[in-house]
Parts: C-alpha cells; sequence; structure tokens
C-alpha cells in the first residue's frame, strides 16, 4: 500500500520534472511553438503550469507529513520556507547564471547551460513551495469541520486561475492551445477574483486550532519562530526577490509570490492568535493537567485492588489535582476515624491534631454537605487550634470521600500559603474525592466477592473430598446382595457408610452420622472412616470398636460433635450379624414378608466418657436365614420435608419397605432412591440421605 | 425458614428457658446465646422447657452437648422437661435419657432441684 504510494508520488514527480526540462527544451529553442493564426501559445507556460499540478497532487496524496507531531512539523514548516528564501536568493544572483559577455562560440553552450540548472532551481523552488502550501493545509485542517476543507479547496481553485491567468489577467490568457477566459473581456473580474482569492486566504488563516495543543512554553516558541518567519516571508516581498523567477515564468511567479502572501496572513494570524491566548496559557495548561489527573485517576483506581495501595496512589493524585503541599486520608466506620494514609506529611504529626479541631473540620464538612475550603488560616477564629498543631499551615482543603450517601472518610489537602486555593478548586477536590470513594466501595465489593468465592470453594472442595470417601461401588461379595445410596444435602453432610471385607467370612458393615458445623463434619467423616477401618483389623467385637473411636472422638473431637452409628459385624460362615447401634436410626430386618424394627440400647458416640458409654452400648446377636434383609438408613431420611412441609417419618418408610418386601436390593435401592427423590423435590435438602440394604444370598 | 424462639423465666436460682419452634442448624446460634448468657451471670440451675418445640435436630442436640459439661462443673445442671413425643424420640434414640433427666412436667424438674 505504501509502495504503491511511493510509485506515485515518484511517477508524477518525475512527470513535472519531464514538463520542466519540456520546457527548457522550448526555451532552448530546440523546437518551436509558434502555431499559425494562433499567435503567441504560451505553450510553454502552460506544461510549467501542469508541472506545477502534478507536484501539488503528488505531494497532496502521499502525505507524509501527517505522521509528524505537531511541534515538528511547525518547526519543519519553518526550515522549509528559509530553505525557499535561500533558494529565491540565489535564484537572483547572477554568480550562478552569469549573463556577462562570453564569447561567440561559447554563445551556444551558454545559453543552454545556463537555464537547465536554472530549471532544476525553479523545480526545487516550485517542490518547496508546494510542501508549504501543504504544510499550512494541514494546520488548517486540524480539527477541521466541513466548512474548513471547502474553503480552503475554494482558495486552491481561485490561486490556480489566478496562476493561469496571469499575467495579462482573464481576458487574454490562454492555456495550452485553448482560450481560457470564457469571453469575460472585464478586467472587473480579475479584480473580483484576486479579490475573491485574498479574503479566503484570511478565512483560512483562522483557521488555528493547532495552538490549543501546544503547553505554555510551546506557545512561546511557536510565536517567536512564526515572528521570524513572517519577517522572512515579508522581506521576500518587499524587496522583490521574487523577480527572477517572474523572469523565468509569470505563472510560476504568480505562484510562488502568491505563496508568499498566504504564508505571510497565515503565519501573523497565528502569531496574533498566540499572542492573545498567552495570559490563559497557563490555565489552559492546568486544566489540560486536570482532565489528565482525572483519566490517570480512573483508570488507576479502578484498577488497584488492595486498599493501601490505592490510598497510596489516591493521595500521589491529590497533590498534583490541586497543587497541595500536604495531604491525607482518613477512613471512616462508625463514627470512628482512623487515618489511612498521608504524603508529604508523618502520620505521627497528623494524629497530633487536637481533636477539637479534628471534631470542628469533620462537623464543617458534615454541615456544608461537600468540600470546605480554609483559605487563611491564621486569622480564621472557628480553626485557631489547627495554628496552634503546625504553624506551617495556611490553607486547607477538605472534602468528604463518599459512595451513594454512604460516608467512607474525608480526604485532606494543605497548604503552606495562606490563599493558596481557589474557590473552582473546592469542586475540582470534591469530583476527586468521588472517585475515590468510588474505588474504596469497588475495592470493598472485590473483597467480598473474594470472601464469598473463596468460602464457596472450600464447600466444594470439602463436598468433593466428601463423594470420594464414600463407596464408588458396591463390592462383590459370595452369598451377599448390597446396594445403597447416599443423597448429600446441598452443605457438607457427615453421614457416610461402608463395607470392609476384613476376612474371608466377616464383612464389616458400618452406618454413621456425623453431626457438626460445615465443612468439619466432613473431615471429621474422612478421619473415622480411615479409622474403622484400622480398628477392624484389630477388633473382633463392635463394641470395643466403638469404644475406641469414642474415646478419640470424646478426646479431639468438639463438645457439640457427636456421631450416631450402627456397626455390624457379619459372620457369613455362622451366618450371624452382631450389632451395636450407637443412638442412630434403629436396623431393620426383614424375613420372608415380615418387617422388625431392631433398636438395642446405645448413647451415641462422642457425648459421654468410655465407661458411661461402655453402659449404655447393647450389643446384640442375630441368627440370618437365606434371604433375610437388612436395612440400615441416616435420620436425613425420615427426617426428610417435602414441599408441604411434611416429614418423611419411619412410618412411611416401613410402609414403604413393605411395598417392596419382595424386592432384592438392587431392585428395592433404586425404587427407594426414585420415592426419596420425589418426595423432596424442590426442596432444599439439609441433611444427607443415606440408606444401605443388603440381602443374605446362602 | 422455620421460626424459632426462646424465652426466659427465672425464679430464685432456677432459669427456665422456654423454647417455641423448630431448633435446627439455623435457630441453634440463638440457643446458644441464651445459654451463654445464663453461664455468664453465673445461672447454673437451667431447666428446658420444650413443650412448644416442634422439631429439634442434631445441631440442637450439639447445642446441649456443648454447654452441659460447664454448667455440671459449676455444680448445676440442664434439666430437660414436657418433651413432646416426637421431640422425645429424636432424644431417646441418641440416649440422651442417659446423661440427661427428662422430666414430664416442669414443677418436676423444680423440685428435683430443691431436693438437691
Amino acid at each position: 500500500m505504501k509502495e504503491n504510494k511511493k510509485r506515485k508520488l515518484f511517477l508524477r514527480l518525475s512527470l513535472a520534472f519531464i514538463l520542466f526540462v519540456a520546457a527548457y527544451a522550448i526555451n532552448a529553442g530546440l523546437f518551436s511553438v509558434e502555431y499559425p493564426g494562433l499567435g503567441y501559445v504560451p505553450f510553454r507556460d502552460s506544461l510549467l503550469i501542469l508541472a506545477l499540478v502534478c507536484i501539488y497532487w503528488g505531494l497532496a496524496s502521499y502525505n507524509w507529513f501527517k505522521r509528524w507531531d505537531l511541534f515538528k512539523k511547525l518547526k519543519r514548516l519553518g526550515f522549509v520556507l528559509l530553505l525557499l528564501w535561500l533558494l529565491t536568493q540565489l535564484a537572483q544572483w547572477n554568480i550562478l547564471f552569469p549573463t556577462e559577455a562570453i564569447s561567440a562560440d561559447e554563445l551556444t553552450v551558454n545559453i543552454a547551460k545556463e537555464p537547465f540548472l536554472k530549471t532544476v532551481m525553479m523545480y526545487c523552488i516550485c517542490f518547496l513551495a508546494v510542501w508549504i502550501l501543504l504544510s499550512i493545509r494541514d494546520l488548517i485542517y486540524i480539527q477541521r469541520g466541513k466548512r474548513t476543507s471547502r474553503q480552503y479547496k475554494f482558495m486552491i481553485f481561485l490561486l490556480l486561475m489566478h496562476v493561469i491567468s496571469s499575467p495579462a489577467g482573464l481576458s487574454e490568457s490562454r492555456f495550452l492551445f485553448l482560450p481560457f477566459h470564457f469571453g469575460i473581456d472585464s478586467p472587473g473580474v480579475d479584480y473580483i477574483l484576486i479579490g475573491l482569492m485574498y479574503l479566503f486566504m484570511f478565512i483560512n488563516g483562522f483557521r488555528c486550532k493547532w495552538i490549543h495543543y501546544l503547553n505554555k512554553e510551546q506557545k512561546i516558541g511557536i510565536f517567536f519562530w512564526f515572528s521570524l518567519l513572517f519577517l522572512t516571508a515579508l522581506s521576500l516581498l518587499i524587496s522583490d526577490s521574487v523577480t527572477s523567477i517572474f523572469d523565468y515564468s509569470e505563472n510560476i511567479g504568480s505562484f510562488i509570490q502568491n505563496i508568499f502572501i498566504f504564508f505571510g496572513v497565515y503565519s501573523s494570524m497565528a502569531v496574533l492568535g498566540i499572542l492573545f491566548q498567552l495570559p490563559a496559557a497557563g490555565m489552559m495548561d492546568k486544566k489540560k493537567k486536570e482532565i489528565q489527573s482525572f483519566q490517570i485517576l480512573s483508570t488507576t483506581l479502578g484498577s488497584v485492588l488492595d486498599i493501601d495501595e490505592l490510598v497510596d496512589r489516591a493521595l500521589k493524585l491529590s497533590l498534583d489535582f490541586v497543587n497541595a503541599d500536604m495531604t491525607w486520608l482518613e477512613l471512616e466506620e462508625n463514627q470512628h476515624y482512623t487515618l489511612a494514609g498521608s504524603k508529604n506529611i508523618k502520620m505521627e504529626h497528623i494524629e497530633r491534631m487536637p481533636d477539637i479541631a479534628a471534631t470542628k473540620i469533620r462537623s464543617m464538612v458534615h454541615d456544608s454537605h461537600g468540600a470546605v475550603l480554609l483559605n487563611d488560616i491564621p486569622k480564621d477564629r472557628r480553626v485557631s487550634e489547627i495554628r496552634k498543631w503546625d504553624q506551617r499551615a495556611g490553607s486547607l482543603l477538605v472534602a468528604p470521600v463518599s459512595y451513594k450517601d454512604r460516608k467512607l472518610g474525608l480526604i485532606y489537602a494543605l497548604k503552606k500559603e495562606t490563599f493558596g486555593f481557589i474557590e473552582e478548586s473546592r469542586d475540582t477536590f470534591q469530583a476527586f474525592a468521588n472517585q475515590v470513594g468510588a474505588a474504596i466501595e469497588n475495592v470493598r465489593l472485590v473483597e467480598v466477592t473474594i470472601d464469598q468465592e473463596r468460602y464457596r470453594e472450600e464447600l466444594r472442595l470439602a463436598h468433593d473430598a466428601q463423594m470420594r470417601l464414600l463407596p464408588q461401588k458396591m463390592p462383590e461379595i459370595q452369598g451377599l446382595e448390597i446396594d445403597g445410596f447416599c443423597m448429600t444435602a446441598n452443605d457438607i453432610g457427615g453421614d457416610f457408610y461402608d463395607v470392609i471385607h476384613v476376612k474371608e467370612n466377616r464383612i464389616d458393615l458400618v452406618i454413621g452420622d456425623v453431626s457438626g458445623k460445615g465443612a468439619s463434619a466432613a473431615f471429621y467423616m474422612a478421619e473415622l472412616k480411615g479409622m474403622i477401618r484400622t480398628l477392624a483389623q484389630h477388633h473382633h467385637s463392635p463394641k470395643s470398636i466403638l469404644l475406641e473411636m469414642n474415646h478419640y472422638l470424646h478426646e479431639h473431637f468438639e463438645e457439640q460433635t457427636f456421631v450416631t452409628m450402627v456397626y455390624g459385624i457379619l459372620w457369613l460362615n455362622k451366618k450371624q450379624i452382631q450389632l451395636v447401634r450407637a443412638g442412630h436410626p434403629p436396623i431393620g430386618h426383614i424375613r420372608r414378608d415380615k418387617l422388625d424394627w431392631i433398636e438395642p440400647k446405645g448413647l451415641g458416640l462422642g457425648l459421654s466418657p468410655n465407661p458411661i458409654l461402655k453402659k449404655s452400648l447393647q450389643e446384640k446377636s442375630i441368627r440370618l436365614q437365606k434371604n433375610d434383609t437388612i436395612v440400615l438408613y441416616t435420620d436425613g431420611l425420615t427426617e426428610a420435608r417435602n414441599e408441604k412441609d411434611e416429614e418423611y417419618g419411619e412410618e412411611r418408610l416401613s410402609n414403604v419397605l413393605m411395598d417392596l418386601i419382595e424386592d432384592s436390593p438392587k431392585v428395592m435401592v433404586p425404587k427407594l432412591k426414585d420415592k426419596m427423590t420425589q418426595f423432596t423435590e424442590n426442596v432444599s435438602r439439609h441433611d444427607d440421605i443415606t440408606l444401605v440394604v443388603f440381602k443374605i444370598g446362602i | 425458614m422455620n421460626g424459632f424462639e426462646t424465652s426466659r423465666k427465672d425464679m430464685s436460682d432456677i432459669s427456665v428457658v422456654y423454647l417455641k419452634g423448630y431448633l435446627d442448624a439455623h435457630t441453634a446460634p440463638d440457643f446458644e446465646a441464651v445459654l451463654k448468657q445464663l453461664v455468664n451471670e453465673e445461672r447454673v440451675r437451667i431447666i428446658v422447657n420444650m413443650s412448644d418445640l416442634s422439631y429439634i435436630s442434631s445441631a440442637g442436640l450439639g447445642v446441649f452437648m456443648g454447654f452441659i459439661e460447664d454448667v455440671r462443673s459449676k455444680g448445676g445442671d440442664i434439666k430437660l422437661a414436657e418433651l413432646t413425643e416426637k421431640v422425645f424420640r429424636v432424644f431417646d434414640l441418641l440416649g440422651f435419657p442417659v446423661l440427661y433427666e427428662i422430666f414430664e412436667k416442669e414443677s418436676e424438674a423444680v423440685d428435683r432441684y430443691s431436693a438437691s
């Protein structure tokens, strides 16, 4: 793309050069342009005008100077103008183009030599002049409206007309072979055209919006620079240095002269513009800085998530905002104020401010519902304590930091001089304080969200851990059919069950329920499960296992935590099951078409020391027959509630089991699960629901 | 959310706490606060009247366990009175009758304190 543009530029500039050369050739008499019947034809001049148009067309579409920054552009414009001035001066010195007498035989040679160098020079002069014109165009086009470009283009059109119709005026102008006067014979039209052209130059001179983008120093610099350039252009025009160009070609001369005039008009308007804006320049810079600070503030405050860092950055910005010497921020919580940070003043020093003064200031802020400005502390009777606290205090600016009517604190800015702040600073400082308030609130909200997220994550992890601790698959044991489910509650529950194949003929069955708070229940459950597996290896009575567990629980678990459990040791060869029930719901025993609930005495685990538990635990042995079924469940099942807030209850469970009495565990359990799911539909579960059913096959 | 209320009646050195509604994981803290207050005031002869209590969960049972040792070490006790059938079933299943004295009438509990 760029290559393409470069090529176009090169082609157009080359074409222009060729036209110049052609003009030279004509001048050198290499071919004649007398056309019979038409009289004098300004063929050569037309070629030069075409060349000029090519140069303009080439440079205008390439636009590489658009990429430079403003200040660079202004500097370069100046240098090009000076270069043009130099070349123009050179063009008229006969040192380069001597016309002294030469020998006759060298005459032809010299005539040929003289114009070619001049041709090259003229080409360069035209090039530079177009450059200047387009540079000014760029300046005019800064922050342009539709009218601007129309006005500029019209001016260019008028300039072109003027250049073509030079020197004789419109009534006699010709372009190439064509008459250019359109039948207009009145010289008045010429004056109108010229007048319009200068008028539009003047109008375009107003387009100096780029001045706003300079800071005070740059404005002063450009003021002097453009003044110098203006004088340069003026000197050229006054001293008639363009004569040599006119000699070469009236049209080109007219062009160059008008470019200088245009530059003169534009630069003088720019200089005057800067002059009028200089007093306000300082204020402009200040306002720009304020806006920048606001932008920095927004991005900074929006991205910082640590309150200390936020306070630190806010205070740094605070100094800039109102040009303060010292600044500090205090946060409020229920009428209690804490100093959160300070800049250029020690926190200990601020804390030494007497309470009377601090309270007075705070109440002043509260009463005024906004920022308060104390511009003359030494003379202000209301706050005489401040002077006593710090002799340096001259003027103080205080603004409440709040978010949506919620008071978060106060921000202070102190200056050593009295009347250090202007009235407007109050509003600026308040706006700043509001931003800080929003940012603080933002940080707090994020912290709350993070905490909540962390908590939810903890629950999730504990829940996953719990799920993994439950038997993933029911073991396949000869002579025994087992199935079960555990529907966990939304929160972490503490239900667990396990089927342990301890020895060849011994299977231990456990179901338990850890009560307690939140995530801890799941962890206790994990601990217990591990314990059970170990204990099962070393004990052969459920009672002794439970006593071991109780001892550990009583010592290590919280007081409010206790465990209910049913532990059964199934001796396959003896077809006998040894059961203990520690505070747990009763054990169901199905034989043929009868259902019995077995409820041996037993205190829950973790409620009392071992001696008491030992006395209360009643171990029961049951002889089992083929097809006997044992049902174990946790209280989450019977205590489950439906939408109508009815409890499932022991009775309903009995009835349901009676209905399914013929079924094997692998049929009964899924059915029961469905029933429980249906029952608890649309109700959030608060406790785990666990059921284990096993049937003796042999 | 099921409702829960507590109220307290002091008589000489005995305090009776009345529980009403549902005592579960959500409302347990309220009950906890009442007992804590009593312990702070050194009122350790406590009777909990559950005639209006419709439901108790393991979390609610845990509250009793959280205070019983402390109260008894100070020479007091927590006696339970006027339990409904359902609530009694929950206590009974867990084996609480082994640990706590349960009375059918509040007055019986009071008498028991006087006797000791």
